[in-house]
Formats: C-alpha cells, sequence, structure tokens
C-alpha cells in the first residue's frame, strides 16, 4: 500500500433529487439540472433511467436510492480516494436507521436538540434483539458498482445505547443496588454489551459474509462520559469477536485524552480522528504518548467550514504526523462526514486532500522522517 | 415539611414542536406560535397543580436554552453559535459578552407565562452568576472579576424583578460547579451568589446538576440560599461528612434524562437517605435537571409521579 492512503469517513449531503424522490415528490429543473451536472462531471452514463424514475411520483424508491449510491461512490472515485463509499445515501441518519432495526424499543415525542431542532429519540423497553441484519445489501449493491476497495461505515454500540433512553436494564439492575449513579452505570453496561453481542456481532458476520473487507464503526459518543470509556471497549471488543475484516473506529469532536489508556485495549486496527478542528488536544502527540500502535486516520478537512483546505496545508499536517509517528501508519480523511457541505465544496475539499497526500509522499521520496 | 417542584424547562409538546419548525419554515406566524404556547404553559401549570406541587413554573417554553432569555434580552451580550449542553446530545447557544453587560430587569419578565401564573404561588429559574459566565465567552476585553460583576448586576436585577411580580421562589441552576469542578474558584462563586441573593424577599436555591455534589457537598451548604439540589443520578453521597443542618436538600431523584418513570418507593427511599445523610432540615423530591430532555409525554408522566412521591413522602412525616 502507498503511503498516506486516503478515505471518507461517512456521510455526504443527499442531492436535491434523491431527497425529494424518497419522499414522493417530483425533482425540480434545478435539480434535475444538478443531477446532469454532476452526470457529467463523475462520468455517469444511463441517467435517462433515473430521469424516467424521477418523473413518475410512484417510482421504485429502492431503484431511486441505487442512482443515489451510484452517483455517491463515483463522486468519491473521482475524487481519487483510495477507499469509497455510497456516502450513507439510503439511511436517513446513524442512529434511527439501525434502531428502527432492532426488536426492543419504543419511540415516544420528539426531544429537542436545540433551538427548533428536535429528534426521535426511542427507549429501550425490552430486551433488544436483532430483527435481520442490516446493511447488507447496501455493502453488495456498493461493491457491485465501486472501482476501488470499500469501507462500509455502521453505528456502534456504545452510542446506540448513549442516545437512546435505558427502561428495561435499569428495571433488571439487582434492587441491592441503591445508589442511583451505579444502578445507571450498571444498566448501561447491560444494556451496550446486549447491543453489542445480539446485534453488532452478528450484524458484522453478516456484512463480513457479504464480503466487507473493512468495517468502520462510528462512535461519536464515545467521550461523553469518561467513566463509561471501560464499557465502550468492552462492547466494542464484544462486536468485533471473530470478525476478520479490518476494523476501524470513527470518533469525531471529543477529547481523545479521556479515552486513554483503556482504549488500548480495544480490539482495533485503525482509528479514524479528527485533526484539523482540534483544539487544544493533538491526537498525534497523544499516539506518541501512548505508544499507541495502530493506524491513524488524520483528520486534514474542517467539515464545518467552506474554506477549501489547500493541497499545500494538507500536506504539511500529514507530515506533522507523520515526523511524529512514523508514515506508515498514517491515513488522510475529513475530520468526519462532509454531510453539511455542498458538493461542490465536498469534491475541492477531498480532491486537495487526494493531492496533498500525493505531495506528502512526493516530499519523503528519498528523505528520512523526523 | 418535604415539598416537591420542577427544576427547569419542559419539554415542548407535540403541537409546539410541529409549529416552531413551521415558523422556521415560514409556514407559521410566530403569533400561532405564542398561542400554542400560552396553550400549553395551562396545561402544564394545571398539571403541578393536579400532582400538588409546592411551587409552580411556567415551563419555560419560549427559552430555548438555559442562558437565551439573558443573551437575547441584556445589551452587552448575544447568542453565538451551538456548543454541546455537558454530557448531552443537545445544545445551546454559548453567550458572547462583548462588553459592559447592562442590567434590565426585564429579561427574564419577556419571556415568562406571566398571566399563567396568576394566582399560583410560582417559582423562577434563572443561572447562577458564576454559570453565566463560565458557560459564556468573554470577548469584551474585560477582566473575568469584572465581568463576573456585570453579571451579578444582571441577575440581582432580574431575580428583584422576579420578586416584585410575585414570585415565591427564585432558583439559581448551576451546572458548572459540580462538572468543572477543578476550574471553578467557589469561593468566588459563593460570593457572586450572595450579592445576587443579600436582600432578596424570596425563598432561594442553588440547584447543580450532570456532575458529582458529593466532593463539593461541605461548600456548597455554605452557599447563601435555603435549598441546595443534588443530581442524586450523578452524585455519590454515601460516607459523606458534610452536614446541611439549617438547609433544605433537594434531592434530584426524578431523571429528566431518562424516560423510566421511576416508582414512588424508589423516590421516597432517595429523599429520606439524602435527608438523613446530610443531617439536613429538610427534603423536596425534584427532578435532577430540566425534563427538556425528555419527550412531552414521559415529562407529564414523572411530574404526576414526583407528585405522587411528594405526597406519600409528606404521609411518612407526619
Amino acid at each position: 500500500m502507498k503511503l498516506f492512503p486516503t478515505q471518507e469517513i461517512g456521510s455526504i449531503a443527499k442531492p436535491g433529487w434523491l431527497v425529494k424522490a424518497t419522499r414522493g415528490q417530483r425533482p425540480n429543473a434545478a435539480d434535475l439540472a444538478d443531477l446532469d451536472r454532476w452526470a457529467e462531471r463523475l462520468g455517469i452514463d444511463g441517467t435517462g433511467e433515473l430521469k424516467t424514475l424521477l418523473a413518475d411520483e410512484h417510482h421504485d424508491k429502492e431503484r431511486v436510492r441505487d442512482w443515489g449510491a451510484i452517483f455517491a461512490v463515483r463522486f468519491f472515485e473521482a475524487a481519487g480516494l483510495d477507499v469509497v463509499y455510497d456516502g450513507e445515501a439510503r439511511r436517513v441518519e446513524m442512529y434511527e436507521y439501525p434502531v428502527r432495526r432492532i426488536a426492543g424499543f419504543h419511540f415516544y415525542g420528539h426531544v429537542r436538540s436545540f433551538d427548533n431542532k428536535y429528534y426521535r429519540k426511542a427507549a429501550v423497553v425490552d430486551r433488544v434483539r436483532l430483527v435481520e441484519p442490516f446493511h447488507i445489501d447496501e455493502l453488495k449493491f456498493v461493491k457491485s458498482i465501486a472501482r476501488r476497495p470499500v469501507k462500509i461505515p455502521i453505528t456502534g454500540p456504545y452510542t446506540l445505547a448513549d442516545w437512546s433512553f435505558n427502561e428495561h436494564y435499569l428495571k433488571t439492575v439487582d434492587a441491592s443496588v441503591t445508589d442511583l449513579r451505579k444502578r445507571s452505570y450498571a444498566a448501561k453496561h447491560a444494556f451496550t454489551l446486549d447491543l453489542a453481542r445480539e446485534v453488532l456481532n452478528p450484524t458484522l458476520e453478516a456484512l463480513e459474509a457479504a464480503g466487507a473487507d473493512w468495517i468502520q464503526i462510528d462512535e461519536p459518543a464515545a467521550a461523553t462520559h469518561p467513566d463509561e470509556v471501560p464499557i465502550l471497549v468492552e462492547a466494542f471488543n464484544e462486536s468485533v469477536r471473530g470478525i476478520k475484516a479490518k476494523i476501524s473506529i470513527h470518533i469525531c469532536y471529543s477529547n481523545y485524552r479521556l479515552l486513554y489508556p483503556e482504549m488500548l485495549k480495544m480490539r482495533v486496527d485503525h482509528l479514524a480522528l479528527e485533526f484539523k478542528n482540534t483544539g487544544d488536544f493533538n491526537v498525534v502527540q497523544l499516539f506518541k504518548d501512548q505508544g499507541d500502535p495502530r493506524e491513524l486516520g488524520l483528520g486534514v478537512l474542517d467539515v464545518h467550514t467552506d474554506v477549501i483546505e489547500t493541497p499545500e496545508e494538507i500536506k504539511d499536517k500529514i507530515l506533522e504526523a507523520a515526523r511524529v509517528l512514523g508514515p506508515e501508519k498514517i491515513w488522510a480523511n475529513p475530520d468526519c462526514g462532509l454531510r453539511t457541505r455542498t458538493w461542490d465544496v465536498a469534491f475541492a475539499k477531498l480532491r486537495n486532500l487526494v493531492e496533498g497526500a500525493g505531495l506528502a509522499r512526493e516530499a519523503l521520496k528519498g528523505q528520512p522522517v523526523g | 415539611m418535604p415539598f416537591a417542584h420542577l427544576v427547569g424547562i419542559f419539554p415542548r409538546s407535540e403541537r409546539v414542536v410541529e409549529l416552531s419548525r413551521a415558523v422556521d419554515r415560514g409556514r407559521a406566524t410566530a403569533d400561532e406560535l405564542s398561542a400554542a404556547i400560552a396553550d400549553d404553559e395551562r396545561r402544564i401549570i394545571a398539571l403541578q397543580q393536579e400532582a400538588g406541587l409546592d411551587y409552580i413554573v411556567d415551563g419555560q417554553l419560549r427559552w430555548q436554552d438555559l442562558l437565551r432569555p439573558l443573551s437575547t434580552g441584556i445589551p452587552g451580550m448575544h447568542p453565538n453559535g451551538i456548543s454541546r449542553w455537558f454530557d448531552n446530545n443537545s445544545f445551546y447557544r454559548r453567550p458572547v459578552i462583548t462588553g459592559p453587560l447592562q442590567p434590565t430587569g426585564r429579561a427574564v419578565l419577556a419571556v415568562l407565562g406571566l398571566k399563567a401564573l396568576a394566582g399560583t404561588r410560582w417559582k423562577a429559574v434563572l443561572p447562577s452568576p458564576s454559570a453565566l459566565v463560565a458557560l459564556s465567552e468573554n470577548a469584551s476585553g474585560r477582566s473575568a472579576d469584572e465581568v463576573l460583576a456585570d453579571a451579578v448586576a444582571v441577575l440581582r436585577a432580574e431575580a428583584r424583578a422576579l420578586a416584585d411580580a410575585g414570585c415565591a421562589y427564585v432558583q439559581f441552576s448551576d451546572p458548572v460547579l459540580v462538572t468543572r469542578a477543578s476550574r471553578i474558584d467557589v469561593g468566588r462563586a459563593r460570593s457572586a451568589l450572595e450579592q445576587v441573593t443579600d436582600g432578596l424577599r424570596t425563598r432561594t436555591a442553588l440547584h447543580t446538576f450532570f456532575g458529582d455534589a458529593g466532593p463539593l457537598l461541605s461548600e456548597l451548604i455554605r452557599f447563601p440560599v435555603h435549598e441546595i439540589g443534588i443530581d442524586l443520578y450523578a452524585s455519590t453521597i454515601d460516607g459523606t461528612k458534610a452536614r446541611a443542618a439549617g438547609k433544605t436538600v433537594l434531592a434530584g431523584a426524578v431523571d429528566g434524562r431518562n424516560s423510566l418513570v421511576e416508582d414512588v418507593d424508589t423516590l421516597v427511599d432517595q429523599a429520606r437517605r439524602l435527608r438523613d445523610a446530610l443531617g439536613a432540615d429538610d427534603v423536596a423530591l425534584v427532578p435532577n435537571c430540566d425534563l427538556e430532555l425528555l419527550p412531552w409525554e414521559c415529562a407529564e408522566a414523572k411530574t404526576r409521579r414526583l407528585g405522587e412521591a411528594a405526597t406519600a413522602l409528606k404521609a411518612k412525616a407526619r
């Protein structure tokens, strides 16, 4: 493998035609013009079928989503990334999509996120049970069309538990535990471990059987409660038990120092972390200090700004990390999914990511690092 | 005598959720939303009255977050981008202090459901002065001491205006003291609150949440308020040597961060254990934090259960 390979992290924005079509609406002229522009830019043929589908309000939504995946895979390939996926074109988002496929949850009404923004948060009201492994057809489709290696993202058990209300498992805690804090911890532990064993592990097995070579487990909630990091790690390890595919974890917008040293016990090959928007904690030095031997997916694109990072500054960031950790285990990626950026901005950022990684390789030709 | 009440923002009903989204999308008017909120304020007040709660809140449905009435209503500060609200999957707009803060005494009253509260024994919620400063960004060029003094003046004016409007109880909410204990000067926080409460004619409380109050208890009970609130889902009280004689402790035993409705026996037991552990004069049952992190239906059920537990607690105290 070449030095400094590049990867995407998760979701990208859904095109207007895809959003409207999946809502049962007809895309407008601007949406269709956008479709044509990107089809040409990405070299996608045969969009006549897609337009025919979009013109019919009673179209086959799954086929439209197939087209959404085709556009996203080609988007990443055209940007030049070494490992690609479908930008989560079929998923509503990373919480509700899997939870709807697990028995034991109940959705109450809305909870406020901030201002007039709300989300639906489920409560676990019975022992969790996998209805059927999810993301399988999605993975098979991506593998059937991708021209580059594929990595599939999936939400991790700790985040699913942390973003849910916990009713069932709280009821199962031994009555002799009267301290409410300890009761909550015990319930969270039981809930997360059940998600790992009963839901994630069989799903990962099914994904592997469907051809997954690399699975990225997303755990954005990882560092939310520092005292629960042992739960995060134990559940993660249970999730990947027996899995041979490459496993990575993506954690964003967290104080990574809170995760160590427990994190060293996690059975993971690769950690994809934010680096561009790290504030006052530097993941590279943390890796060095902790002697973390695993691959580091270095976030070098800020996903919350339209400012396009230049190839030169990306190169500098990569080399800065390489000087500390050595070049062999550094990957380059955005801090997180680029779903809040337009396709034009996201594409420009990813192109520069690829170019910056190339410049970093050039800079190291014949030169020792460090 | 044991009692019970709510401690902060109540969730929005599905109707208000829908209307507030519609307002943002230009499909409903602010007046329509305001009318729906007024309806819900009346429902929330009736709910508390039916549950037999001792102090009544309006639900703070017009508050976008704990700090927003101040960050939008006080000259010298404004709300900025979103920041995570402690260890929750929810967010607030961080106030930015750009110059000297000018007390008005009108910021909270402007968003209070005063009409709906008329005739009730009502309570209001403000951030503590040190929490207001800690959760804001100081871009004013003024020193930390000057900004804290400004916050004291602002909150003093707000609290007095509330008292003049008939408020019986002012709660100062402070999730900062117990979550960032190592970075907070507790003595300075106490002194600031003392300047706010000095001469205030209402009953007062300092309510802490989201963090472990255990290590700070001996400090917290010296704060110049009648009542101290403790989040029992984040605190370890066992073995504490702190004594809260002369104080009422607020047992945050109703979990505002989980949908499971607690049973009466658990709530009563938790309240009594806390009172006994601290040797407090009295104990009140409260949610550990605002109920806004729950859907409406769960908050409604928990409010009813809070009333049932308070009734049981009172019966045992007789």
